[in-house]
């Protein structure tokens, strides 16, 4: 008998109003734990101020966001306890190494791990094992954001929200990070990434959804989708 | 989470080479200030130790004579027996004793003199305690450490402290650092908390180790000087804190910050300094002075008359010695006394003004917390105006006490024996002032930190959006 999947992520007629601006207009959106849901649109479509409502960085001007069943405004410390955020470009703390920046922010989330879990996680993240002691500002942006896989595993994280997280990779880091959400997958974690990669999104995802001024106008299960399709569903909603 | 972020914030501070310089800076600045104060502090020893030599020298030369004159010579100097002439021309010498903490903070030592020669020929309204200083540095005041600690740390602590949460918001880290379930607020608080303690220490090693190169031992006035400047440290970290949470972009806060660095601990002190004046002007010293002047004028002309009315209200002094006529210095000294009596309205006047002047800005200390930590760091230091008020008020009255022991002799018209120089008054400042303001002044800035910070935590959301 197959067990009914969990919800990670929920909202309910999400709208986001800026000075009478609609950005988000009643976002209806559900996400399984194990799915990686990749929203594509283009810029302004209201992708990141989904992923800004899902953190609670902006408030919504009406409609719930929940994770895990868990309000995201009502209980927002409590909903991100098994968050991870990854954004486009991952800011860390210069003058710190990588074990470092991951050790410091594991604390925030109340974690302790010795310095040889710490390098595990690293090296499961695929970062190279000379580059843990190295201070962060000689990172490139791959190995950046390698270190936020590895606080997303270190921190057990359920649920993984991605702000355009490949945007100026090269292919080959791009399709590390790919293999990296895939893993992730495995454990059951559920992704939200915001992208505006076709390839990367039908590559790695497991449904798409495509935002247009705000709105959610179309979602689909990738599998049912080929390549080409997507890009002309995509275009056919963008130029419309 | 404190832990964490203090171990953090000391990896970060000690791999900013800007701060360590900052450090070294501020210890080099602190010792300079030491360097300057001492120096200071030194002149006035010496001068002080000249002027206590020059008078020393001065009453050995009267007892030698006395002794002469004991022993049957008649010495041609015979003459300064008079008790005129010791009242007047010897006098002796009022003094405040140097005080080593003078050098942490000069305060008002530049201004006012610390030795004075008492003369019964002065005039109480008009002796004169301030020196002549040079006016550049009365305009911008010395660099000593109190100089340091109340114009220099706000900027340390504002260059120190001005973006901790804007340049998060800027480069983007506090949105990941907000995805982890944390009270952000709480998590600035902690970093504040932490580079206020990181200064702290800084300080206390800079200062410590100017006290120990200036040789000031510890004591409770020390430790009193190190409380009020951590307290006025709590203000500026506070302050920083609220613009930080308030504000935007880094280089709004930074303006914002200065400027309450300008209005603070320039213009505020600047203008209840101006408004004092305004408020309670003072008389003008160039009338009281021709007053005096009229006055005396007008008593020289009448002098048999004067004399006549001094002795009638002092008729212990009469003498019925047809030899011992009483000549110019009677009828000086009995002008003298007549002059002060006539004039006290307007002396009293003018002290009262000064009086109110003082209450004011007293009153108004609470405007700026600059005014409030220099208030009690040069009481603790002992070179506060009020102290210096204390001390002429100790000299006047001796002035006086000086006048009326040489008066009977004066009357008596007859020369000083060794037994009077043996007997004569000596002056012995002590002081009556007491140092309230440092228990007051700390609980306000306390209380005034209190409501700044508050005001920070009320503040419920966050801006992750420039």
């Amino acid at each position: 008998m197959n067990e009914t999947p969990q919800i990670a992520i929920k909202t309910q007629n999400l709208i986001k109003e800026y000075d009478g601006k609609l950005a988000l207009n009643d976002l209806n959106l559900s996400i399984n734990a194990g799915d990686i849901f990749c929203l594509l649109g283009a810029n302004g479509a209201g992708k990141t101020t989904t992923i800004n409502l899902l953190m609670n960085f902006i408030k919504p001007t009406s409609g719930e966001a929940f994770i895990y069943g868990v309000d995201v405004v009502k209980n927002s410390r409590e909903s991100k306890k098994h968050l991870a955020y990854i954004p486009e470009n991952l800011v860390l703390y210069n003058e710190l190494s990588g074990i470092e920046n991951l050790e410091y922010f594991l604390g925030l989330a109340g974690l302790k791990y010795s310095k040889d879990d710490l390098e595990a996680y690293l090296t499961e993240a695929g970062l190279q094992n000379d580059a843990f002691g190295n201070r962060v500002k000689t990172y490139s942006k791959g190995m950046r954001q390698k270190i936020g896989i590895a606080l997303a595993l270190a921190k057990n994280a359920k649920v993984l929200l991605l702000d355009e997280p490949t945007s100026g990779l090269d292919p080959k880091a791009s399709n590390e990070f790919s293999k990296l959400l895939m893993r992730l997958k495995n454990y059951n974690v559920a992704t939200l990434m915001a992208t505006h990669d076709l390839f990367r999104a039908k590559e790695t995802g497991t449904h798409i959804g495509i935002m247009k001024a705000g709105n959610l106008v179309n979602q689909t299960l990738t599998e049912k989708i080929s390549h080409s399709e997507l890009e002309e569903l995509y275009l056919t909603h963008i130029n419309n | 989470m404190l832990i964490q972020n203090i171990r953090h914030e000391i990896r970060l501070l000690s791999r900013s080479s800007w701060f360590l310089a900052l450090s070294v800076l501020f210890t080099l600045l602190c010792l300079y200030a030491g360097y300057n104060g001492m120096k200071l502090f030194e002149s006035r020893a010496v001068e002080l130790e000249k002027a206590k030599a020059d008078q020393s020298a001065l009453f050995e030369r009267v007892v030698n004579i006395a002794e002469a004159v004991e022993n049957g010579e008649t010495p041609d100097d015979s003459y300064r027996l008079s008790p005129m002439n010791m009242s007047i021309a010897t006098g002796t010498l009022a003094y405040l004793q140097t005080d080593l903490l003078s050098a942490v903070a000069i305060g008002q030592s530049d201004l006012y003199t610390h030795q004075i020669k008492v003369s019964a020929r002065e005039d109480l309204a008009t002796l004169t305690f301030t020196e002549m200083s040079n006016p550049v540095q009365l305009l911008f005041g010395n660099f000593d450490l109190a100089f340091v600690l109340t114009y220099l740390i706000p900027l340390i602590i504002i260059a120190f402290t001005y973006n901790l949460q804007s340049q998060e918001l800027e480069s983007g880290r506090l949105r990941l650092l907000a995805s982890n379930p944390i009270n952000p607020r709480l998590w600035l608080f902690q970093r504040y908390l932490t580079r206020y303690i990181s200064l702290g220490f800084i300080l206390s090693v800079a200062v410590i180790l100017t006290l120990s190169v200036i040789s000031v031992q510890p004591s409770y006035r020390i430790a009193g000087m190190l409380l009020i400047t951590f307290v006025y440290m709590v203000f500026w970290f506070a302050l920083s804190f609220v613009i930080n949470v308030y504000g935007t972009s880094s280089a709004k806060n930074a303006i914002v910050l200065l400027s309450f660095w300008i209005v603070l601990v320039l213009v505020i002190p600047a203008v209840v300094n101006q408004a004092t004046n305004i408020i309670h002007p003072a008389p003008s010293r160039v009338i009281l002075l021709n007053e005096i002047r009229e006055t005396k004028k007008e008593l020289s002309e009448k002098q048999d008359q004067v004399l006549a009315e001094y002795l009638r209200n002092h008729p212990e002094l009469v003498r019925d010695d047809e030899e011992n006529r009483f000549a110019y210095w009677q009828g000086f000294f009995a002008s003298q006394e007549i002059m002060e009596n006539q004039l006290s309205g307007l002396i009293q006047e003018f002290d009262e003004q000064l009086a109110e002047q003082q209450k004011l800005v007293n009153t108004w200390r609470f405007l700026s917390p600059s005014i409030l930590f220099q208030t009690s760091f040069t009481d603790m230091a002992g070179t506060s105006t009020r102290q210096y008020n204390d001390f002429k008020s100790s000299v006047k009255e001796f002035t006086q006490q000086w006048r009326e022991h040489f008066l009977p002799m004066v009357f008596d018209n007859r020369m000083l024996t060794l037994d009077d120089l043996n007997k004569l008054p000596a002056f012995e400042y002590n002081s009556t002032f007491e140092s309230k303001t440092l228990t007051f002044n700390v609980l306000a800035l306390i209380l005034i930190s209190g409501l700044i910070l508050m005001s920070g935590f009320k503040k419920n959301h966050i801006n992750f959006q420039l």
